[in-house]
């Protein structure tokens, strides 16, 4: 998981350090960063993935060996900080831990306009490589030159990598080379793998209701794509079955049987649900937005192949009002089995009102200054007179009644 | 018309995952397969002071045209004088309130199944300071389900009323309950 993450000089983001926990919610009004910060984590996705940088920003077609990549909303052009000078470059810079040991930072600058790198760095149990900083002088330069520490002090080699791509995967993909020792390779494709093994989930109805092509799959798309193929694949595993109708259970007021799906003519499936009394299933064509949206999100908690980080935008919409605690019990207990880390958005007051006190932590307020268009991002334990007015007043009414904003 | 149910949970996730198939159980017990239960989940209940006030607060006009009411806390705060006490004063405000202090905890109702697993006996269980934490974990990570809402605490508790004598003679609190539920209907005409 990502332990630790510093935003600077992106979009509305001057500045932004958070440390953050297994569930993160970020919460704030219409307009105020809460898709901007998740714009970075796409950032950091696609350098996973072994992106340029105006690949990773302005989007890239599909191609031999990768899907359709969808630039960040703005493209390269409005990544970086409006305020922000064009020698301002755009840096990020996270922290983890491999295998729960062994600590991790990763730290990358780059120009959005041109789009080079012009600073790197990786440490795993102290320096890996880092760059020498490119200045505003030497944009031209074609090479990013690191600095590879070979696990030791002393002189390090230099070794030259092209500007248009971050040296994570390209320093990952010289595994084998000489004068690169494989362990230290490998520490790097760790490092990429879980930056690039980010899921974003925005299931649209729409796209649920229709037919899935493929038979069964280890992960639903973004867009809730191969969803009823998800629960077929489901559905082969009784315990995952069970748990994942329990939770579907609880949300239709009327009793649900079971789900399943229906086959199509050529092998397609279809999204069913069973309900008490009743001898012929809803097709998902039939089913309403939010249990559509409950039911994907909820079935992709149950993939094969989890993702290391799942982000996840406005969780409650569709959802009635009476149910979004079952959100906030979903994430959370998934949270808790450790596997992936998740990262959402609400505009609902009543998932704060689940939150647990020392969930407080993982839970950042965001706010746009009105002056300079800048947004800050902080935990809800870090703003002024929080801790205290929380223990008088209900969370749900300090966010609806726009205390936080006041308070920030 | 159905049997209308409130029932008060200390926390309406963990204990209200156990607390509704159990209560709906009892009632069947009772003649009353149809009742319809509800746990109270808005305003949010965090432990035993904060479902008494509620109990004394908002939980009065909300819910006082609910046909019976049942407030299942843990034993650790809830004395049996302060429960009497409780039942009397909303019975003053016509709500009929029935207490069932659970010994220890209410998780011991989804731990009944399983009590030839308990290290130390289901006596000394049901005295234990810490039964959620040391008795009652294990047995729902051998018997639960992670991946289910409340870990899996419904599976144990379908499995516990699915033999309710037995449930009534571990915890003979629950017995007392049923009686009482069923005095009261029998009371009401109901």
């Amino acid at each position: 998981m990502i332990e630790r993450i510093v935003i600077e000089n992106f979009k509305s983001l001057r500045k932004v350090d958070l440390t953050l926990g297994r569930m993160n919610l970020f919460i704030g009004s219409n307009a105020s960063g809460k898709s901007n910060f998740f714009d970075a984590l796409r950032v950091l996705q696609g350098i996973g993935n072994g992106f340029t940088i105006s690949e990773i920003l302005d989007g890239k077609p599909r191609s031999a060996t990768s899907e359709v990549w969808e630039g960040i909303r703005g493209g390269s052009a409005k990544a970086r900080l409006a305020a922000a000078g064009p020698e301002d470059d755009v840096r990020l810079k996270v922290f983890g831990h491999i295998d729960d040991l062994r600590a991790w930072e990763y730290g990358i600058a780059f120009d959005p306009i041109d789009g080079k790198v012009t600073r790197e760095r990786l440490k795993v149990d102290g320096e890996l490589f880092d760059s020498t900083a490119i200045a505003p002088t030497q944009r031209t330069e074609p090479t990013l030159r690191l600095r590879y520490y070979r696990g030791g002090k002393g002189n390090p080699p230099h070794l030259n990598f092209e500007r248009s791509r971050p040296a994570l995967t390209q320093f990952t993909r010289s595994n084998g080379a000489a004068d690169i020792k494989k362990a230290h390779a490998e520490d790097a494709a760790q490092v990429a793998r879980l930056l690039a093994n980010m899921q974003r989930i925005d299931p649209s109805p729409a796209v649920l209701r229709g037919y899935s092509q493929t038979q069964q799959v280890s992960r639903m798309g973004e867009r809730g794509e191969n969803f009823a193929a998800l629960v077929r694949t489901i559905e082969k595993d009784a315990g995952a079955k069970s748990a994942y109708l329990s939770w579907l259970r609880q949300l239709r007021p009327a009793e649900v049987d079971d789900v399943g799906t229906r086959s199509g003519a050529v092998g397609d499936s279809l999204f069913v649900l069973y309900e008490h009394g009743r001898k012929e299933p809803f097709p998902a064509t039939v089913l309403s937005d939010g249990t559509l949206r409950f039911a994907a999100i909820t079935a992709a908690f149950f993939q094969t192949d989890m993702p290391d980080i799942m982000t996840i935008e406005e969780i409650e919409n569709g959802i009635h009002a009476s149910r979004v605690r079952l959100l906030v019990d979903l994430l959370r207990s998934r949270a808790a089995a450790g596997t992936t880390q998740i990262m959402a958005t609400t505009h609902s007051p009543i998932v704060l009102a689940w939150l647990d006190e020392a969930e407080y932590a993982s839970t950042f307020f965001c706010k746009r200054d009105e002056a300079s268009g800048e947004s800050r991002i902080c935990a809800l334990t870090e703003v002024p007179h929080f801790q205290e007015t929380v223990r008088k007043q209900p969370i749900a009414d300090l966010f609806s009644e726009g205390w936080l904003e006041a308070a920030l | 018309m159905s049997l209308k149910v409130l029932v008060v949970p200390e926390d309406h996730t963990n204990n209200g995952a156990i607390l509704k198939p159990l209560v709906s159980a009892l009632l069947a017990d009772v003649g009353k397969p149809t009742a319809r239960v509800t746990v109270v989940d808005r305003p949010r209940l965090r432990g035993y002071e904060s479902a008494v006030a509620a109990i004394k607060g908002d939980l009065v006009d909300l819910y006082a045209w609910m046909d019976l009411w049942l407030f299942v806390p843990d034993a650790d705060k809830a004395v049996p004088a302060a429960m009497a006490a409780l039942e009397a004063e909303l019975a003053q405000r016509s709500v009929k309130l029935l207490c069932c202090v659970a010994e220890p905890e209410v998780e011991v109702y989804a731990a009944a199944p399983y009590s030839a697993e308990i290290t130390g006996g289901w006596a000394k269980a049901r005295g234990h300071q810490r039964f959620k934490e040391d008795v009652f974990a294990p047995l729902l990570a051998a018997h639960g389900d992670l991946r289910r809402p409340s870990g899996g605490r419904d599976l144990m508790i379908a499995q516990a009323v699915q033999n309710l004598p037995r449930l009534y003679q571990l915890c003979p609190e629950l017995k007392t309950l049923r009686d009482r539920i069923a005095a009261h209907l029998a009371e009401a005409g109901a």
